[in-house]
């Protein structure tokens, strides 16, 4: 193997440990999982979803912003052009749309793993935000549950569950992953 | 008027040596991934010691490609160095300049 190959192997390798300490793809699966699954609970236990804003999407964001924020301190290292800064504002816009509850608070979660992806270039957050994002006006206006009414008496709230559960357990695999990839010694 | 085609210029040209030296492509390649990491980080991941990787920093700051600042968090001061837009682009040349050169390598190697 020539020296210069050696370079650019040992170049990238770091670069792939470094977003593996930064935990920059399983923390906004897992966090925005999480979120689905909180949204999901609250409409189970007290409103239907469109009386839910994507306001709720809002504040789930502001904690992945805070867990982001919390794991530079720990790590010593920035968040890149991951842009959960822009992802934050992005939200907020949409909350400003008017009708925007039509989108679903899972919209605006699902735009935000579409940005955090796009920009750190990474297929698994842009492509589970994609869907995410598409399904969230059909969860909202019950078009998927008219199709799975044998799943109980709000079909909508059990298909956001299944997705923040498929999402966090997405997460969970792949932070299982980037602690192995962290731990690679430079070959 | 004819003239001889444009000789291509070899990868090697674009390699720079600011940046080709290996401890200050570690540096890089961390910066250029995570925006900015701090001085301890970058010792460790890199396994320079505090001498060997100032002076890294200091030549990289020097060709305008990483910036310094200290923050103090009411206990103790850290120093962070952040990737510049100048840094990146010269770090991605590099890579470029790298990979060409990489295929040029192999390709002679099935001739």
């Amino acid at each position: 193997m020539s020296l210069d190959n050696l370079a650019l192997r040992a170049a990238e390798n770091t670069q792939a440990r470094v977003r593996a300490q930064r935990h920059a793809t399983s923390l906004p699966l897992i966090v925005v999982g999480l979120g689905l699954l909180v949204i999901a609970w609250l409409v189970l236990r007290y409103w239907s979803l469109t009386i839910f804003p994507p306001v709720i999407a809002v504040g789930i964001l502001l904690c992945l912003y805070v867990t982001m924020w919390a794991q530079r301190l720990a790590t010593g290292l920035g968040s890149g052009r991951d842009g959960y800064g822009l992802a934050l504002v992005v939200a907020v816009l949409v909350v400003l749309i008017p009708m925007s509850q039509l989108l679903g608070p899972s919209f605006s979660l699902g735009l935000a793993l579409v940005i955090l992806g796009w920009r750190g270039r990474e297929p698994l957050l842009w492509g589970s935000g994609l869907i995410v994002a598409a399904i969230s006006p059909f969860i909202i206006h019950g078009t998927i549950g008219s199709f799975v009414h044998f799943l109980g008496s709000d079909p909508d709230a059990v298909v956001t569950a299944a997705a923040g559960a498929v999402l966090t357990a997405m997460g969970i695999r792949r932070f299982a992953r980037e602690r192995r990839t962290a731990l690679m010694e430079e070959e | 008027m004819t003239g001889a085609p444009p000789e291509e210029a070899h990868p090697v040209s674009s390699l720079d040596d600011v940046v080709h030296q290996r401890a200050r492509l570690g540096i890089l390649s961390v910066l250029e991934e995570a925006g900015k990491a701090d001085f301890t980080y970058l010792r460790k991941t890199l396994k320079l010691t505090d001498g060997n990787l100032g002076r890294h920093l200091e030549v990289l700051v020097g060709a305008g490609y990483v910036q310094l600042h200290k923050t103090y968090n009411g206990r103790r001061t850290k120093t962070w160095a952040n990737i510049t837009p100048g840094g990146r682009q010269a770090f991605l040349a590099e890579i470029t300049a790298l990979r060409a050169l990489v295929a040029d390598v192999e390709q002679r190697g099935r001739l």
